[in-house]
C-alpha cells in the first residue's frame, strides 16, 4: 500500500484542511498526556459521522490501525498511535445538539469539550455532573472512552451513569445507535459496555447524556491534618458514618507545599495532609450537615476546620486542588501519576506503603487524590531526561499498583489502562478473564482495527512497538532528535 | 411432587434439575450441561421467569437459591460482595444493623435473589434517586457455558480496569452467563423519610408534579404515578385516600436530614397545585405501601391467562400521553404505574387476546413514533410469538447476536429467550 493513494482517498473526503500527513505536523499527535510516544501516519479532522464512517472504510481499505483522539488529555496512552496508522480526531465535531430542559437531556457531539455541556446547560439551572480536573479542554468523547471520573463523582457517579444512549461508527464502517433518551433499552447494555472500553469497541459520533439539577447551596470544608494517617482515617469514618458529600479530596504535605508555593490558596505549609470536602445539595440542614463532618475530622485531631459558604472562598480553596498537578513543576521537572483505587478502609495502609515506596526507590512522591471514593492519584517526581530516573518512576509506579490490588483494589479509577497498564492486567484478570474479554471486543472489532494494542496484555504483534518503546524511554532527551525523514512511497509496515 | 415440576416454563419441564451450594458447583454442572448438550435455565426465586420468550430448549434447572452467603460486607468502605442466591430482604435485613442498604426496591422484592434482579434488570420506584442495579453494581462473577468462571469490575467504588462487564450482564436475561457473585457499593440509610400522596383529576396536572420532582436539587427518593387502577390495588393493603374523580395518583417519598425532607415537601405539594388529594401519609402506612407498590401492575409468573405486562421507555415529559395510549381500550381496564421521573411505565392489561393485541400495538406504535421504546415483561407466547418481545429492533441486535455467539458459542444459556438469541 503507498502512502500517496491513501492521502489522496484522504484529501478527497477531508480535503486540505482536513489532513495531516507530514511528519512536523504529525510529530504534534504522537502523545498525549501520558508517558508514551507514537506516531500516526495520518491524522484527520472530521467534522460529521458520515466523515468518521468514510475515514474508517479508507483505513480499512488499506489495513490501517485506527485510534481515535479528543483533547489528547488522556493519562494511559489510550490515543497515542503506538501502531501508526490513522488517527481520528474528534475536535471539529464540537456541536452541542440539543439541550432538553425539561428532561434533563443533553445530546452532543464527541469533540464537545465537557465543560461546554455544563455552560451551555447552566441557563437552565442544570450541569453535567462527571467533572474530571481536566474539564476545561478534555472531551465528552474521550470522558465516554475512559469512563472518566472527577471530584464530584463521589456523590454522582462517574461518566457511566450519566450515558444514556450513544451513535457509534463500528471497525466496519457501519453506524449503530445503542441506547436513547429513553431509560433501560431492551436487550444487552452495549452503552454501558461502549462506556470505558477506551476506543477499541467502536468510534462514538453522538452522546445522549443525563443533566442534573444544579445545587442551591454549597458549602466547603478545608479540614488540615498532622499526618496523612490521621486524615485518610477521618475519610473513612465519613463514609462510615453514613455520610456521603459531593467531594472528598485530600492532598498531602508535599502536595501542599508545591500549591502553595504556586497559588498561595490558604492550606497551612506545616501540615501533613489536608481534606477539602463540599457538601451541597438544599439549603435547608446543610450547615448542620457540614458542622456534623467538621465533628468527625476534629476526633480525628485534625488542628482546623475551616468552613466556606461565601464562593470567591470555596473557589480560592478549590484552586489550589484543581493546580495542584501543575503546580507539581515546583518540584520537580516531571511527574508520573497512578491511578489505583482502594476499599476505603484501605487507605491509610496503602498511603504508608506508597511512601514506604517512594523512600526505597529514592523518589518523592506527592499524593493529590479523590480520597472519598479510594481513587488514589500518587504523583511520583522525576526528570525524565535522567533515564534512571525515569525507569525508578515506571518500576515504583508498577509497584504502588500492586500495592492497590493487594489491598483489594484496582489497577485504574479513571485514567484507563491504555498503553501504560496493559501489561499489568493480569494482576487483575485470570486469563479466562481476559479471554472473555477478548471474546466480547471480537464482536465489535474482528480484525483489532480499532486501537489495537490498548488495554489488553501485549501480543506478538504489539511487542516490537513495546520494545521500541521502553528503547525510547531509555533516551535521555526525547523530543531533540529530529525523525529520519519518511519517504512519500514508503510501504506501510502494518 | 416430582422436583422438576417447580422449575416449569411455559409447560416445559426440564430433565434434570441442580441445586448447587458453592460456585464451584455451579461451574461442574456447567461442564456437565456443557458435556451433555444442555439447555440450562438459570432460576433465583423465578419471579421473573416470564419475562422474554419462553425457551426454546430446556434440559437443566439451575437453581441458584443456595448459592446465598455474604461473602464480604466493608461497612466502612460501603460496600458488599454476596453470592447470587441471597434474596434482597435478607441482604438488607443484615445491612439495617449498620444503618446501611442496597436500595433497591424491585417488583416482587420479598422474594427476588440478587442474581434475578441482575438477571432481568427490572428496578424500583427507589431508582429516582439511587439508580437502578446497574448503577450499584461495581462487580460481578459469572460462570459461562462451559463452566469458565470470570469476574469483572471489583470492589472499589471506581474502577475502569478492563471492559464494564457487570454492564452487560446485567439485564441480559441470563442468556451469557449465570451470575454466581456480585459486588455493590451501598448507601446509608435516610436520617428521615416522608411520603406525600397526590391526586389528580387530569394526568397533565400530576406531569407538572413529576416534572418538577425531576429537577428538584433534593433528589426525592422515588416520584411514583399510578392509574386510578392501580391504586385500588394498593387501597386493598392499606388506609389510603380514596376519591372518586382522581385519576392519578402520585407518590412522593423524601429522605435525607430532616430539614431536606421537609422542604421536598413543602416544594412537592407548592408543584401539585392541580392535585384534589394532597395528603402526608402517616409512616406505618407509608412503609407497607413502599413494600407494595414496585409489585404493581406487575404480572406474577406463571402469568393468568388472557393477560398482559408490557413495559414503555419514554421520555418523563411523554407520561401524559403513555397514559392516554395505555387506557385507550375499552376492553383493557389497564392498571398501569409509571417512574416519573425516569419515564418507565409498566403496565398490565386484562381480557380477550384479540383486544390484548391491540392494546399492545398501541403502546408500541406510541413508543416508535416518540422515539422510544416496548417490551413485553409477562404474558401468553403466543402473543410474545405474534408482536415480537420488544421493539424497536435495531441494527445493534447483529453485534448483540455475536457478543452471544462468543460467550455462548453453542446457544445452550436460556436458548431462544431473546428471540434471537
Amino acid at each position: 500500500m503507498k502512502r500517496a493513494q491513501v492521502l489522496q482517498e484522504l484529501l478527497e473526503i477531508f480535503g486540505p484542511r482536513g489532513v495531516l500527513w507530514e511528519d512536523h505536523h504529525l510529530l504534534l499527535y504522537e502523545y498525549d498526556a501520558s508517558i508514551d510516544k507514537g506516531r500516526p501516519d495520518f491524522v484527520v479532522f472530521p467534522t460529521s459521522t458520515e466523515q468518521v464512517a468514510a475515514a474508517v472504510r479508507i483505513a480499512n481499505r488499506y489495513g490501517l490501525p485506527i485510534v481515535v483522539r479528543g483533547a489528547g488529555t488522556g493519562l494511559s496512552g489510550g490515543a497515542v498511535a503506538d501502531q501508526g496508522g490513522l488517527m481520528i480526531v474528534t475536535t471539529r465535531m464540537r456541536r452541542i445538539l440539543e439541550i432538553d430542559p425539561v428532561n434533563l437531556r443533553a445530546v452532543v457531539q464527541p469533540g464537545v469539550v465537557n465543560i461546554a455541556v455544563s455552560q451551555a446547560a447552566a441557563a437552565h439551572g442544570l450541569y453535567y455532573a462527571p467533572d474530571p480536573s481536566s474539564q476545561k479542554a478534555c472531551t465528552i468523547g474521550g470522558n465516554i472512552a475512559e469512563n472518566s471520573g472527577g471530584p464530584h463523582c463521589l456523590a454522582y457517579g462517574v461518566t457511566t451513569n450519566h450515558v444514556l444512549g450513544l451513535e457509534v461508527v463500528l471497525p466496519d464502517g457501519e453506524v449503530m445507535e445503542v441506547g436513547g433518551a429513553a431509560c433501560d433499552w431492551p436487550g444487552y447494555d452495549l452503552t454501558g459496555l461502549i462506556v470505558g472500553s477506551e476506543g477499541t469497541l467502536g468510534i462514538v459520533t453522538k452522546a445522549v447524556l443525563r443533566l442534573m439539577p444544579a445545587p442551591e447551596a454549597v458549602v466547603t470544608l478545608l479540614a488540615v491534618f498532622d499526618t496523612v494517617d490521621q486524615a485518610s482515617e477521618a475519610v473513612s469514618a465519613i463514609i462510615a458514618d453514613g455520610t456521603i458529600p459531593g467531594a472528598i479530596e485530600m492532598m498531602d504535605h508535599t502536595a501542599i507545599q508545591a500549591v502553595e508555593s504556586a497559588k498561595r490558596c490558604g492550606y497551612p505549609m506545616d501540615a501533613g495532609a489536608v481534606l477539602l470536602i463540599d457538601v451541597e445539595g438544599l439549603p435547608e440542614g446543610l450547615e448542620e450537615l457540614a458542622r456534623h463532618i467538621a465533628r468527625i475530622c476534629e476526633h480525628f485531631d485534625a488542628r482546623e476546620v475551616r468552613i466556606a459558604t461565601d464562593p470567591v472562598e470555596r473557589e480560592r480553596l478549590w484552586s489550589g486542588r484543581k493546580g495542584a498537578f501543575g503546580a507539581m513543576g515546583r518540584l520537580a521537572p516531571s511527574y508520573y501519576v497512578q491511578d489505583g483505587v482502594v476499599p476505603r478502609d484501605q487507605l491509610p495502609r496503602v498511603l504508608r506503603q506508597i511512601q514506604e515506596i517512594g523512600q526505597r526507590y529514592g523518589l518523592t512522591i506527592a499524593n493529590v487524590f479523590h480520597a472519598g471514593d479510594g481513587n488514589l492519584h500518587p504523583l511520583i517526581l522525576f526528570d525524565e531526561r535522567d533515564p534512571e530516573l525515569t525507569r525508578r518512576a515506571v518500576e515504583a509506579g508498577a509497584e504502588i499498583i500492586r500495592a492497590c490490588v493487594e489491598a483489594g483494589g484496582t489497577l485504574t479509577g479513571e485514567h484507563g489502562i491504555g498503553l501504560e497498564k496493559r501489561d499489568l492486567m493480569p494482576l487483575l484478570f485470570s486469563p479466562a478473564d481476559l479471554e472473555a474479554m477478548a471474546r466480547i471486543k471480537a464482536a465489535f472489532n474482528p480484525e483489532n482495527r480499532l486501537n489495537p494494542c490498548k488495554m489488553f496484555p501485549s501480543t506478538k504483534m504489539c511487542l516490537e512497538t513495546w520494545s521500541r518503546r521502553k528503547a525510547r524511554m531509555a533516551e535521555p532527551v526525547r523530543y531533540r532528535v529530529a525523525p529520519p525523514p519518511a519517504e512519500m512511497e514508503e510501504e506501510l509496515w502494518i | 411432587m416430582d422436583l422438576t415440576m417447580r422449575y416449569s416454563l411455559n409447560g416445559s419441564i426440564p430433565q434434570i434439575v441442580r441445586q448447587p451450594q458453592t460456585v464451584e458447583e455451579v461451574a461442574e454442572a456447567l461442564r456437565e450441561a456443557a458435556h451433555s448438550g444442555w439447555a440450562v435455565v438459570p432460576w433465583g426465586s423465578g419471579t421473573h421467569q416470564g419475562i422474554g420468550h419462553a425457551p426454546s430448549r430446556y434440559d437443566l434447572a439451575l437453581d441458584l437459591t443456595r448459592l446465598s452467603r455474604v461473602l464480604r460486607h466493608r461497612p466502612a468502605n460501603l460496600t458488599i460482595r454476596v453470592e447470587a442466591g441471597i434474596r434482597l430482604a435478607e441482604l438488607n435485613a443484615l445491612l439495617a444493623e449498620h444503618g446501611q442498604w442496597l436500595p433497591l426496591d424491585p417488583p416482587f422484592g420479598d422474594q427476588a435473589t440478587i442474581g434475578g434482579i441482575l438477571a432481568t434488570g427490572l428496578s424500583g420506584p427507589l431508582r429516582a434517586r439511587y439508580g437502578s442495579a446497574r448503577d450499584l453494581l461495581i462487580g460481578i462473577r459469572v460462570a459461562l457455558a462451559d463452566g469458565t468462571l470470570i469476574q469483572g469490575g471489583g470492589e472499589v467504588v471506581k474502577n475502569v480496569a478492563g471492559y464494564d462487564l457487570p454492564k452487560l450482564f446485567h439485564g441480559a436475561l441470563g442468556t451469557l452467563g449465570v451470575i454466581v457473585e456480585a459486588a455493590f457499593k451501598l448507601w446509608p440509610r435516610p436520617k428521615a423519610e416522608a411520603t406525600w400522596v397526590f391526586g389528580f383529576l387530569r394526568a397533565e396536572d400530576a406531569l407538572s408534579l413529576t416534572l418538577s420532582m425531576l429537577r428538584h436539587p433534593g433528589f426525592p427518593m422515588a416520584v411514583e404515578v399510578l392509574n386510578a387502577r392501580a391504586w385500588e390495588i394498593l387501597r386493598e393493603e392499606t388506609e389510603l385516600p380514596a376519591d372518586p374523580g382522581v385519576r392519578v395518583w402520585v407518590l412522593v417519598r423524601a429522605g435525607g436530614w430532616p430539614a431536606q425532607v421537609e422542604r421536598i415537601g413543602r416544594d412537592a405539594v407548592a408543584a401539585a397545585s392541580g392535585a384534589r388529594v394532597k395528603d402526608r401519609l402517616p409512616e406505618e402506612i407509608a412503609s407497607i405501601l413502599w413494600a407494595r407498590v414496585p409489585s404493581v401492575a406487575i404480572l406474577p409468573n406463571p402469568a393468568p391467562v388472557e393477560a398482559l405486562g408490557v413495559r414503555l421507555g419514554l421520555l418523563p415529559s411523554q407520561l401524559t400521553e403513555g397514559a392516554t395510549t395505555l387506557e385507550g381500550i375499552e376492553e383493557i381496564p389497564a392498571l398501569w404505574r409509571a417512574h416519573g421521573t425516569l419515564g418507565l411505565i409498566y403496565a398490565e392489561g386484562r381480557g380477550p387476546i384479540e383486544a390484548l393485541l391491540r392494546w399492545a400495538e398501541n403502546l408500541r406504535s406510541l413508543a416508535l413514533t416518540r422515539g422510544g421504546h416496548f417490551m413485553i415483561l409477562g404474558g401468553p407466547e403466543s402473543v410474545k410469538q405474534t408482536l415480537g418481545l420488544w421493539a424497536p429492533l435495531r441494527p445493534e441486535v447483529e453485534v448483540m447476536r455475536r457478543i452471544k455467539a462468543q460467550l455462548d458459542p453453542e446457544g445452550r444459556l436460556n436458548p431462544g429467550r431473546l428471540g434471537w438469541a
